[in-house]
């Protein structure tokens, strides 16, 4: 069995135990992942699968290519009520960012210092990064660290 | 030939520690209290997902069971933006986890916290999950401890990747107490940049390569993490007292 799926087998047989009204028990997971990007210019990456249904995601990224670099954190879930992600956390290019989307293409943080390079969401709940067309460089590239 | 450049290069995972607690509430209940670490600073995030009300949000906490039993922390959540605060009082909201502020995580007696429905009727059945990570001597997890004399600087401390975010909580634990969390990188520029949420002014984001603040890890401004070289931070104590701390890396 592999770490992932030992880890939501873990993780349904725990909650169905330990859902609860007014009590406490814990749950411990270990898990931590990252994955790299490199996209074009006007371009995407593939969809990246937000790695937990309904439980809270730390999401940090970076982009690293001088002169545009940047980075940005939020803690963000993927509902499987109605198909939406949720976020909030704090990004080097604007500061706060908190808000919710249905939707494929909505901003969520911006990984660079000027707002070319972000993190949206796709299809499916999933997560990209894409740059903008107007990104003075060719190609982005940096990672995406997620605990849970 | 675009997509095989626009996949994704790598794929990395390892182990990081943290400890998932399932809610239900009724209205006006609220969980048994829920231990978190004294005195070192853990990262507690959070949802509520159901529907119309979901929310999210990750604050890192300090809880300090000594003589000073303070609550200090310091991040965002969906329903107000940036969230910092201090408190020595039990039922104090620290965020919110719908998209209301109906349920809340709260102060409990000391080194605890507890989520409750405060809501009456409006949201009557809230459930989520709440996460508390903390460093558990893993891979990818590192923690230092630090001490620093008055108006002087702790030794310099490595950054622990390049490039990668780095997620860095740090706690003051003396008299000047405070939380605060950044992500960071550094690069082959040697740049250190910086975005995250501190206990004294909120957001910090920026980038230097030499000697320059990055976080605040007390509410009164006087301990400092600090730009140490392009690859080391430092911690630095602006006031007359000797103090001491943790800065606990995830990345």
């Amino acid at each position: 069995m592999t770490t992932a799926k030992l880890f939501y087998a873990v993780l349904i047989n725990a909650t169905l135990v330990c859902a609860f009204t007014g009590g406490a028990q814990g749950l411990t997971a270990d898990t931590i992942s990252t994955v790299s990007y490199n996209v074009a210019a006007g371009s995407c990456s593939h969809p990246i699968a937000i790695p937990a249904n309904n439980r809270p995601v730390l999401t940090m990224g970076t982009m690293i290519m001088y002169p545009y670099d940047g980075e940005g954190i939020v803690t963000l879930f993927r509902g499987n009520t109605q198909n939406t992600i949720v976020w909030a956390g704090v990004d080097f290019a604007a500061g706060t960012q908190n808000h919710s989307s249905s939707n494929p293409g909505d901003h969520l943080m911006s990984l660079d210092s000027n707002g070319y390079v972000d993190v949206q969401t796709a299809q499916s709940t999933h997560i990209q990064v894409c740059a903008s067309s107007s990104f003075p460089l060719p190609r982005a590239a940096g990672y995406l660290t997620f605990a849970y | 030939m675009g997509l095989w450049f626009a996949a994704l290069a790598t794929n990395e995972s390892a182990h990081a520690s943290q400890t998932m607690i399932p809610y239900s509430l009724v209205p006006g209940g609220c969980t048994s209290p829920i231990l978190a670490n004294a005195q070192d600073p853990i990262f507690l995030m959070g949802t509520m997902i159901g529907a119309g009300q979901q929310g999210v949000g990750g604050v890192t906490l300090q809880t300090n069971t000594g003589d000073i039993r303070v609550f200090d922390w310091a991040g965002t959540d969906y329903k107000n933006g940036a969230e910092w605060n201090e408190d020595f009082g039990v039922g104090r909201p620290i965020m919110a986890l719908d998209s209301s502020g109906f349920v809340q995580v709260q102060t409990a007696k000391p080194g605890y916290v507890q989520v409750c429905n405060v809501s009456g009727s409006p949201v009557a059945h809230a459930a989520g999950y709440l996460t508390l990570v903390h460093i558990g001597g893993q891979a990818r997890e590192s923690e230092i401890y630090y001490r620093a004399d008055g108006l002087s600087c702790s030794a310099p401390i490595a950054v622990p990747a390049n490039n990668k975010p780095v997620m860095v909580m740090g706690a003051n634990i003396e008299e000047y107490t405070g939380a605060a969390h950044v992500v960071l990188r550094d690069d082959k520029n040697n740049v250190l940049q910086w975005a995250g949420t501190d206990a004294a002014v909120g957001n910090e984001r920026n980038s230097s390569p030499f000697t320059s603040h990055i976080m605040y890890l007390d509410h009164l401004k006087g301990i400092d993490l600090q730009v140490a070289t392009s690859t080391h931070l430092k911690v630095c104590n602006q006031t007359g007292e000797g103090t001491t701390g943790y800065l606990r890396f995830l990345y």
